[in-house]
């Protein structure tokens, strides 16, 4: 298994991830996410595509790609022009939650490359306090401390636009949601980055 | 420049009227004007497309084009004009890789119906973001959409003036500090950046149809799904973008039907990312003024006692 960027040419091989019964932890239905499991994989699927595989600059996506080429989970990232930080976006996996901890750590690896140090995800509020142990590795679970931002009641638009339209992709949620920021912990950050040009 | 009836619609940028952000602290407002009492007892919204097509043509003459996207909003536009006996040149925006082919099929279709030579302007809108085109044509009339980038560019090379659909936008505005409330969307660096493109370029410009006059304004909000959209608590809609169409299909039953769509469907990611790029090439907006009226004031400025609002 190799964690790699994703590309275009990885688009079928990763079709195959969108199919689920769930998303965000909650079933896909018409009294949940307002529509059916095969829409919302086509929406989500298309999404994906056309933002973070296609040839663009602030979006992106790491993927584990087994030997096969088949995609077996992947991250979708939007890096930010206003400030150092980045928004963990879409998240699929088949089932091994240890590949999205190795992707994950690849893109903070980049991320933290590029002087970003900071990072905002969307997290389902009942599922809070073990989405962490699930998705982040030791290594990076010790360097990075997070707060949680606020929360957003099911079927509610957020009061910041920014969120809105990054994390929350302009969707009404159908279960509470929390805006968690993780960030590098102080004593971590020994190189700061140049963050000024003439 | 007159690009309302009367320029019964305007915004400022602090006192600058129609003018350009020069602070992020700026504020910014829009304002529009009250309606004709004897106008509104007597018209209707659909009299009312009729009356701006007859104003345009007395505006402009023969020689102007109208930009169609394929869409609801600017089929109206035509269907106004060819009802007052005006055959508009009528130029479609393709983009190349046929990333609005959908549009296409639908503007062709519209155009026979309605017995239109319909002109096709092919634009590789990824061409003009990566060049540079764009960022610098952005950073002249403080525009961060891609989409009315393209259309301006289209414009000022026809050097004619020009009819957009556009649409009478309304939002759900949810502030931080009180209860979610219905607003008029007049976008500082999207709507707004049409009357600083007219002005720079001296390129006359119809780019707000659906508010030309205060009554159509009047009319739309007056409909019975508007008024159901904006004082139900509860209906879960942020924008009026999805109940648009069937007012529409209500007030001119001919309009063909069509899905709704943007026109962007293949471009969404290279959309959000050019729109967040593209507003680095101008001042920033800092003070928080909304980008529009709130429907509060809007009924106040048009005149008219709302008792919902």
């Amino acid at each position: 298994m190799k964690i790699i960027k994703l590309t275009l040419d990885h688009a079928e091989d990763a079709k195959h991830l969108f199919y689920n019964e769930k998303y965000m932890g909650v079933e896909v239905n018409n009294n949940t996410w307002g529509t059916t499991t095969e829409y919302f994989a086509q929406l989500t699927y298309s999404r994906f595509i056309n933002a973070y595989l296609a040839d663009l600059k602030n979006f992106g996506a790491y993927g584990a790609v087994d030997d096969t080429g088949t995609v077996q989970a992947f991250v979708c990232y939007y890096t930010s022009v206003d400030e150092p930080s980045w928004f963990y976006t879409l998240a699929r996996s088949s089932g091994d939650n240890r590949l999205l901890k190795d992707i994950l750590d690849v893109i903070i690896a980049v991320q933290e490359a590029q002087g970003r140090m900071k990072v905002y995800s969307l997290v389902n509020s009942e599922h809070a306090k073990v989405l962490r142990r699930l998705y982040w590795s030791e290594h990076n679970s010790n360097r990075y401390h997070y707060v949680d931002e606020y929360i957003v009641p099911a079927k509610y638009k957020t009061y910041y636009n920014r969120d809105w339209e990054l994390l929350f992709k302009r969707s009404l949620l159908p279960s509470d949601t929390i805006v968690r920021c993780s960030f590098l912990k102080q004593e971590f950050r020994t190189n700061l980055p140049i963050g000024g040009s003439i | 420049m007159q690009f309302t009836l009367g320029n019964h619609l305007k915004y400022w940028i602090e006192d600058r009227l129609y003018g350009r952000r020069e602070l992020p602290t700026d504020r910014y407002r829009v304002e529009v004007g009250a309606v004709d009492l004897d106008q509104l007892r007597t018209s209707s919204w659909l009299k009312e497309q009729y009356r701006t097509a007859e104003a345009v043509r007395d505006q402009f003459g023969k020689d102007f084009v109208v930009l169609f996207s394929g869409g609801t909003d600017s089929e109206i536009v035509l269907r106004a004009f060819r009802k007052v006996g005006v055959r508009p040149r009528v130029v479609f925006i393709r983009f190349e890789n046929r990333y609005n082919n959908i549009d296409y099929i639908n503007a062709q279709m519209v155009c026979e119906q309605l017995d239109i030579d319909l002109e096709v302007a092919d634009v590789n809108v990824k061409e003009f973001y990566n060049s540079g085109a764009a960022a610098e044509f952005a950073g002249e009339i403080d525009c961060r959409q891609m989409a009315y980038l393209t259309v301006y560019n289209e414009i000022k090379r026809m050097g004619m003036p020009a009819v957009m659909g556009g649409e009478m936008l309304l939002r759900r505005q949810v502030p931080a500090d009180r209860d979610s409330f219905w607003y008029y969307v007049i976008r500082e660096n999207e709507d707004a950046s049409a009357m600083r493109f007219s002005l720079k370029y001296q390129i006359p410009l119809v780019n707000e149809w659906f508010s030309y006059t205060p009554e159509m304004m009047v009319y739309y909000l007056e409909n019975s799904w508007i008024r159901g959209m904006v004082t139900q608590r509860f209906n879960y809609k942020l924008g009026s973008v999805s109940t648009k169409n069937k007012v529409l299909y209500e007030f001119m039953p001919a309009l063909i039907r069509k899905a709704k769509t943007t026109g962007y469907e293949k471009l969404l990611g290279f959309n959000e990312e050019t729109y967040n790029t593209l507003y680095q090439t101008h001042v920033r907006r800092l003070e928080p003024s909304l980008d529009g009226i709130p429907l509060t004031d809007l009924y106040r400025q048009l005149g008219i006692d709302d008792e919902n609002n």
